[in-house]
């Protein structure tokens, strides 16, 4: 008999929600985690009295998310204390002015006909172009498997409306975005929002672009910290009988018979399983953790032309005084142009520009607890990757986070500087070291169109049986609702076909 | 001789079809040439990853 039904590899958001639905399900599931907290991406820490989110900053598009804690005999309301973000963003740009983008269709509709009337009228055609997308989209692509051409299909047999959409996914988020929105003000405030895709506008599929009306369903940060949702997961996961074990490094996941039979531990121990589940890089899984060798040499081939994602570094700073932000989230403001210069030009060269787009989260500005009384935390990601032209990350951090602090007091929070009380900086080698992120890619692989759906490893390992992916790796790819949802789909596979 | 003609009309619809795609394309946008350049790319490891 084997020692456990299911053995989940890693701790993350993905790796959670399958093993909390697998519990559910009845099933023995150990859940395994290299690290000595939950949550992967999607985690909180604390320093000298300031909360700081590890990684994702809000949470939006919260239908997958509901879904899985009503397939777990509760709601996600019950769970986890969420809290509305409004307004949903503030924009700033060059010259230090703001603009704020309230928490309502129709008064984002004004305010854009403020800037530009021509483009006012187009929110309108957008806003209805991208409802119905959504609606087909969070039925189909967060809900069903699309291991293969008959999982496509099955969604289009489910939500014809999908044939509609199919032209978008061969235009980028830019050229999406463009079609309705001609004033570069506009555009100002919906360019980097590409990059939650891991690429610059001109590349990520067209379909992503529904992104500035998403946020406009609602975009909440949960009380106590990002922390609160992997927390919940684990917290209803336990009461259906699902062990986590923290520290508990996996080296390797053993195949018999092209079946996933056990998986061994750093100190060398092996739990066996009747299935595995991994939450990690799928890169590092079918590599190192199990070999190119068990898997057809074009599954090699497959495996071997995925680029990892976009890494950032992330600074985490303490001040001790309210800093002149507007919002939770605030922007520096980019058209979709802006964001692909960036990329060109530092992204793909490898040449770090220290006063660039970025993003700023204000957690303490939503849940004040996150800070001392009268002191605040912020989260800065001021963008950057793994690769450098020249130098290496462990060496140039502390000039990175002087000069960031410098660029950041200078334009976008002024004061900031001489109110600092606390920083840390985790740069893309950080979070490698930290979280097994190959290459800090935070969103685990390239998400263009080519490694997208039937394309990115498949949720049901199509060369290992009795081996499962969740996470960013896998279908419907990186983000909070994403790595949740494809949790759940991984789970109903397991269903249907492992008795 | 039938067999030839067959293959010079294949030829002739591929050079038309090549032809077209080629002006289609130049009077894309750049943003668009640049999603559709990186596609294209790409498509030789469309078979490798639909097999991972």
């Amino acid at each position: 008999m084997k020692d456990f039904d299911v053995i989940v590899i890693g701790a993350g958001l993905g790796g959670l929600s399958a093993g909390a639905l697998l519990a559910a399900q009845g099933r023995r599931v150990l859940v395994l985690e290299q690290y000595s907290q939950i949550g992967g991406c999607c985690s909180s820490f604390e320093r000298k009295g300031f909360h700081f989110d590890t990684g994702a900053s809000i949470v939006e598009i919260i239908q997958p998310i509901e879904k899985v804690f009503q397939k777990l005999g509760t709601t996600l309301q019950k769970e986890v204390d969420l809290i509305p973000c409004d307004p949903v963003m503030s924009i700033i740009r060059p010259d230090g002015s703001r603009m704020t983008i309230p928490f309502s269709i129709e008064k984002t509709g004004e305010l854009i006909r403020s800037i530009s009337p021509e483009d006012g009228r187009r929110w309108k055609d957008f806003v209805d172009f991208c409802s119905e997308m959504a609606d087909v989209t969070l039925d189909t692509f967060f809900n069903m498997p699309a291991d293969s051409m008959t999982d496509l299909f099955a969604m289009l047999g489910k939500q014809p409306r999908m044939a509609k959409y199919l032209p978008v996914f061969f235009a980028s988020y830019q050229h999406v975005l463009e079609r309705f929105f001609k004033d570069e003000r506009v555009l100002q405030s919906m360019g980097y929002q590409a990059l939650y895709f891991g690429f610059p506008p001109a590349l990520v599929p067209g379909p992503y672009a529904m992104i500035p009306y998403t946020e406009q369903m609602g975009i909440y940060y949960p009380r106590g910290g990002m922390l609160q949702i992997p927390e919940a997961l684990r917290r209803v996961g336990e009461r259906f009988g699902m062990q986590v074990w923290l520290n508990a490094r996996v080296e390797k996941v053993t195949v018999r018979d092209q079946r996933a039979q056990s998986v061994i531990l750093a100190g060398g121990s092996e739990i066996s399983a009747q299935v595995v589940v991994s939450d990690i890089n799928a890169r590092t899984l079918y590599q190192k953790m199990i070999g190119e060798e068990y898997l057809s040499p074009l599954a090699r081939r497959g495996i071997r032309s995925y680029a990892y994602s976009k890494a950032v570094p992330m600074l985490y700073v303490g001040v001790d005084y309210p800093p002149p932000l507007e919002a939770h989230h605030n922007l520096i403001a980019a058209t979709p142009e802006d964001v692909n210069q960036y990329w060109w030009k530092h992204v793909e060269q490898g040449k770090l520009d220290y006063e660039t787009i970025g993003l700023i989260c204000w957690p303490s500005h939503t849940d004040a607890s996150l800070a001392p009384k009268g002191n605040h935390a912020l989260n800065i990601i001021p963008e950057g990757f793994y690769n450098l032209a020249d130098g290496n990350w462990d060496d140039l951090k502390e000039e990175y986070i002087q000069k960031e602090l410098d660029y950041y007091s200078r334009f976008a929070i002024p004061g900031l500087k001489e109110h600092v009380q606390y920083v840390e900086c985790s740069t893309p080698l950080d979070y490698e070291r930290r979280l097994c992120l190959p290459q800090g890619a935070i969103y685990a692989l390239q998400e263009d169109l080519t490694a997208l759906a039937v394309f990115r490893p498949a949720v049901r390992s199509k060369n290992i049986r009795g081996l499962y992916l969740a996470g960013a790796s896998a279908h419907p790819g990186g983000g909070v609702p994403s790595t949740i949802a494809s949790g759940m789909i991984a789970a109903n596979l397991i269903e249907k076909y492992e008795q | 001789m039938h067999k030839k003609n067959g293959f010079l009309r294949f030829l002739y619809k591929l050079i038309l079809l090549s032809a077209a795609g080629a002006i289609w394309f130049a009077f894309q946008s750049e943003s668009r040439q640049r999603y559709i350049r990186n596609l294209l790319k790409q498509i030789p490891d469309l078979p490798g990853r639909y097999s991972v």
